[in-house]
C-alpha cells in the first residue's frame, strides 16, 4: 500500500500531536498539520492530500468553511473528510456532513476508532462501490 | 465346512481391516477436533492480547503527548493553557478547575478553569475542608462515579487529583463535569490524570521558578544599566 498523505487541521496542538503519533505508527501515513482553515488551504495548494481531518471551531477559518472550500475547489473536491467534534457541536457536525464530510469522530479521540475510520475511508476511495 | 470357512476368511479379514481403519480415523478426527479447539482458544487469547496491547499503546501515546506538551514551555501562562487543553482534548472534561496552594498553604486559589464561574463564585477554597481541600491535605485522589441522575445532582466533583512535588502538595486538579457522551473515567483516564497531575505540578513549579528568576534577572540588568556611567555602554 502506498503512503497516504493526511492533513490534520486543529487549533489544539495536543490533538494534532495525538493524531499524528497514532497514525504515524502504521508507517502508511505521512502527516501534514495546520492550526486553522486558512493554513489548511495553503497546505492543500502545496501538498498532495489523500484525506483531511478537521476540527470545527478554529480561529481565522473554521472547519465548516474549510469543508465548503474543499468541496468547491477544482483540485481535490472529492478528498475524504473526517470532522472532529466535541459535545455541543452536534449541529455543527451534522452541518459538516451535509456540506460533504464523510465521517466524524468525537473528542476525546480513541486511537482505535481513529485508525479504523481512516482505514475504512481510504479503502472506500480505492475501491468505490465495493 | 472348510469351503464355508475359506469363503468367510477374506471378508472377515476385510471387515477387521476396515474396522481398524475406522478406529484409526475416529482417533484422528478426535485428535484434530482437540487441536482445533486448542487453536481456537489460542486465537482468542491472541486476539485478547492484541486488544490489551492496543489499549496500553493508546495509554502510552496519550501519556507521551501530555508529558511532551507539558514540558514544551517554561511560561506559567503557557503551561496552564496546555493543562487546560489536555483536560479538554484528551480526558474530555467539560467543567474543571485548577487550584494552587497559596504560600501559607491555607487556601487553594483558582488559577484556571473552564465552565465553572457559576459553580464557584468564590475564587478560592479552604485547604483541608470539603472534598477538594481534603484531597490537598491528604494527597489522595478522589473519584466519584454517580449511578443515577439524582446522585449527579449532589454536587460532588467527578474527580479531584492532588498535584504534588517532592511529597508536598502544590495544588489540586478538579473535574466537575465530563462531556455528556463520556460515561465515566476509564482506566486510561485514571492513569492519564494521575500522571498529568504529577507532571503538571513539576511543570508549574518549574515555570514559576523560571518566571521568578527571569524577573530577578531583568531587575538586576535594569539595576546594572542604571549604575553604568552615562554615555558608556
Amino acid at each position: 500500500m502506498s503512503t497516504k498523505n493526511l492533513l490534520v487541521v486543529d487549533d489544539s496542538a495536543t490533538t494534532r500531536m495525538l493524531i499524528a503519533l497514532t497514525l504515524k505508527k502504521s508507517l502508511e501515513y505521512r502527516i501534514v498539520e495546520a492550526s486553522n482553515g486558512t493554513e489548511a488551504v495553503e497546505k492543500l495548494s502545496s501538498h498532495p492530500v489523500d484525506i483531511v481531518l478537521t476540527d470545527i471551531n478554529m480561529p481565522k477559518m473554521g472547519g465548516l468553511e474549510l469543508i465548503s472550500y474543499i468541496r468547491s475547489s477544482h483540485s481535490s473536491p472529492k478528498v475524504p473528510i473526517i470532522v472532529i467534534t466535541t459535545e455541543g457541536e452536534e449541529d455543527a457536525r451534522d452541518r459538516g456532513l451535509e456540506l460533504g464530510a464523510d465521517a466524524y469522530l468525537s473528542k476525546p479521540i480513541s486511537g482505535a476508532k481513529l485508525q479504523e475510520t481512516v482505514r475504512k475511508l481510504l479503502k472506500s476511495v480505492e475501491a468505490p462501490g465495493s | 465346512m472348510t469351503k464355508k470357512r475359506d469363503a468367510d476368511t477374506p471378508a472377515a479379514e476385510e471387515m477387521a481391516r476396515l474396522r481398524e481403519q475406522l478406529e484409526k480415523l475416529q482417533e484422528e478426527t478426535s485428535r484434530l477436533q482437540n487441536d482445533l479447539k486448542r487453536l481456537e482458544k489460542e486465537n482468542q487469547d491472541f486476539a485478547n492480547l492484541y486488544v490489551q496491547v492496543q489499549e496500553q499503546n493508546e495509554v502510552l501515546t496519550n501519556i507521551y503527548v501530555a508529558s511532551y506538551r507539558l514540558h514544551a514551555t517554561l511560561d506559567p501562562g503557557g503551561v496552564m493553557k496546555i493543562i487546560q487543553d489536555i483536560l479538554i482534548e484528551l480526558v474530555g472534561a467539560e467543567e474543571f478547575g485548577i487550584f494552587l496552594l497559596d504560600k501559607e498553604q491555607t487556601r487553594l486559589e483558582l488559577v484556571a478553569g473552564e465552565g465553572i464561574r457559576e459553580r464557584l463564585p468564590a475564587t478560592s477554597l479552604p485547604s483541608g475542608e470539603g472534598v477538594v481541600g481534603e484531597v490537598a491535605t491528604s494527597g489522595e485522589a478522589f473519584y466519584f462515579e454517580p449511578k443515577s441522575e439524582s446522585e449527579q445532582e449532589v454536587g460532588l466533583p467527578r474527580a479531584a487529583i492532588p498535584m504534588r512535588m517532592d511529597g508536598e502538595s502544590v495544588g489540586v486538579m478538579v473535574i466537575y463535569k465530563l462531556l455528556s457522551h463520556k460515561a465515566g473515567f476509564s482506566d486510561l483516564d485514571h492513569q492519564l490524570l494521575e500522571l498529568l497531575a504529577a507532571h503538571a505540578a513539576t511543570a508549574l513549579v518549574s515555570a514559576r521558578l523560571h518566571s521568578l528568576l527571569d524577573r530577578k534577572l531583568k531587575t538586576m540588568e535594569g539595576f546594572i544599566q542604571l549604575m553604568r556611567p552615562k554615555g558608556k555602554p
